[in-house]
């Protein structure tokens, strides 16, 4: 019983500290105070959130995002548009960031301000393979997602638009109204999965390591026998033959990843977002 | 023949602590008195009868302890040249065990136990000492390449050497073990041995201690010395060349000569222990300490621990996701 205590010292000091904090952390839990936001922005040309032109929702489909984005805009404090084309014409990233930025710039959506905090969500439909989705965030918003949170959204959505457009725009208000209404410091959540994977190649490790039971390496090396602890070299000689140079030019690449990040939108407001295709 | 103590009658043994003979019962140092017997399978301290097996050349007596060497077993041509008396008692053979594996966590309970080790028991094991001379010719092409960048051009430069070397070496005392019944691997891992304090046979080293005769002999073990030497010779010629990004061998003769053979008695303790009907041996040089063996593990032993890891890790997982959801 000793030794295991002793074996495990360390292990029980950090366990021990860990419960100090846990217990901490539960006795200076406090409620969550519910935010309340209120609308600050009259300047935005529509009470329309949801713009349908590619026709891929019914009409109660559409009332039924129209609601929900009602409720979620006034949880977080954002607004949240939504707009369905198929327009050859915007095919490619740019184009869709450009369309995107406009809509929103032209609308003066922002739920603060015009061209305040929110977000639009446009997608192109061109056929399966060829269509094109674009995140378009401000404000907050733009604070808030990082470019790997955009393609994360992006993929999300995209994986199941083609064949259940209502189902994918209820995930994608969700997913925001989420995002937004969760503090940025505790965006590092451990999912439990992890736990239990970490915990299981940790243990793993450990038996690797404890379980090595072979005891005795090999002290000799080539010269414990040899007489006067060397050997002899009567002949030792690098003779130089010859010698030849190649030359080869070097290649540069040009290019560079693309999507995501700020940008200035044509109407001179600063925007963030990503695209992607489905 | 046996050594008995003039003082007491006892058996005297050889003691790595005192290195010299000793009475164990009285203490006495030197006291050693050389006994032989017409009879050689009875015990020259009380009589019964022995039953060595084929192999060994001293065996302790079941009966009263004492040690019995077999002369015709270590005369004419199993007559050793050589041997290194233990230099590591029983004693100290048992604390090196201690320290190795009292960290292991998975060792069963009754491993380091004194009923357990006190069983341990000093072997002189049979070794052929081979003294080989190498001469190893080699040739080689080899290559150097470097290179360097002027603006968008990179240049390469290889240039060809001829690599020539001839190495004479003796290799002395190259140690083979003689015994069927001892692992080769296990044997060369206990090396090396000092031959410094190497002697000429006799007898009296022997008493206190299993004694095992060679069953390999020397013709036949020659090969696996020799195989040892090329070895070694292959790496000190490969220590030489060094610098070169491609090495192509044109000539790799290596000529090994047996000059000398001796036959040698090496000691070592042997530590067997049975767990779950498996036997688990260990051995420490006798003379330098060093110890080889694989340990047993307890199974019940590593589901406790492995429960305990990834009980508190996940314990601290749970912990630490809630601390996170609170600040």
């Amino acid at each position: 019983m000793k030794k295991y205590l002793k074996h495990f010292a360390v292990l029980f000091i950090l366990f021990a500290i860990v419960l100090a904090v846990f217990i901490a952390a539960l006795i200076m839990k406090k409620p969550k105070e519910e935010k309340v936001y209120t609308r600050t922005n009259t300047q935005c040309k529509t009470e329309e959130r949801v713009f349908d032109y590619a026709d891929v929702l019914t009409d109660a489909e559409e009332d039924a995002l129209r609601q929900m984005i009602a409720e979620k805009q006034d949880e977080i404090g954002c607004d949240i548009v939504l707009v369905t084309i198929s327009d050859p014409d915007y095919a490619g990233d740019n184009a869709m960031m450009n369309y995107a930025d406009d809509f929103y710039d032209e609308n003066m959506f922002g739920y603060d301000e015009p061209w305040g905090d929110g977000a639009l969500y446009l997608d192109n439909f061109l056929g399966i393979g060829n269509s094109y989705s674009w995140f378009s965030t401000s404000g907050r918003v733009e604070n808030r997602y990082s470019s790997s949170m955009i393609y994360d959204l992006i993929d999300d959505i995209c994986y199941n638009v083609n064949r259940d457009p209502f189902g994918s725009y209820q995930l994608y208000i969700n997913s925001l109204a989420k995002t937004m209404s969760s503090d940025s410091s505790l965006d590092v959540e451990i999912p439990t999965f992890a736990i239990w994977g970490v915990a299981a190649l940790i243990t793993l490790i450990y038996i690797l390591v404890c379980i090595n039971r072979n005891v005795g390496k090999k002290t000799t090396d080539a010269n414990t026998y040899v007489a006067g602890g060397h050997a002899q070299f009567p002949d030792r000689r690098d003779v130089f033959i010859s010698k030849h140079t190649t030359s080869r030019k070097i290649q540069t690449s040009s290019g560079g990843g693309g999507g995501g990040g700020h940008h200035i939108s044509s109407g001179g407001h600063s925007h963030g977002g990503g695209g992607g295709r489905h | 023949m046996i050594f008995k103590c003039r003082n007491c009658g006892a058996n005297t043994v050889w003691s790595p602590e005192h290195d010299r003979m000793c009475c164990p019962h009285c203490d006495s140092l030197d006291s050693e008195e050389l006994i032989t017997n017409e009879n050689q399978y009875q015990c020259l301290s009380c009589g019964a009868p022995m039953e060595p097996k084929p192999y060994d050349s001293a065996i302790k007596c079941e009966h009263c302890g004492a040690y019995t060497i077999f002369d015709e077993r270590i005369s004419g041509k199993y007559e050793p040249h050589l041997v290194i008396p233990f230099k590591v008692s029983k004693q100290k053979a048992k604390e090196i065990i201690r320290e190795q594996f009292e960290k292991k966590i998975f060792l069963p309970s009754g491993f380091l136990k004194e009923a357990s080790l006190d069983k341990m028991e000093g072997d002189y094991i049979p070794f052929f000492l081979f003294d080989i001379h190498c001469h190893y010719r080699y040739s080689a092409r080899a290559k150097k390449v470097r290179s360097w960048t002027v603006g968008d051009t990179q240049y390469t430069e290889t240039s060809i050497y001829q690599i020539y070397r001839t190495m004479d070496a003796d290799f002395n005392r190259v140690p083979t073990d003689a015994s069927q019944t001892m692992p080769d691997n296990e044997m060369d891992l206990l090396e090396p041995f000092d031959y410094s304090a190497m002697y000429p046979f006799q007898p009296k080293f022997m008493s206190g201690f299993r004694g095992e005769l060679y069953s390999i002999d020397g013709p036949t073990l020659e090969p696996r010395a020799k195989a040892k030497v090329r070895k070694d010779a292959v790496t000190l010629m490969q220590q030489t060349i060094s610098g070169y990004s491609s090495v192509v061998p044109e000539c790799d003769d290596c000529q090994c000569q047996t000059q000398n053979e001796n036959y040698a008695l090496l000691p070592v303790w042997n530590y067997t222990y049975t767990y779950r009907g498996k036997q688990y041996q260990f051995r420490v040089n006798g003379e330098t300490g060093k110890m080889v063996g694989k340990a047993p593990m307890s199974i019940g032993k590593i589901i406790g621990c492995s429960a305990t890891v990834f009980g508190l890790i996940t314990a601290m997982g749970y912990m630490m996701q809630t601390i996170m959801g609170v600040f």
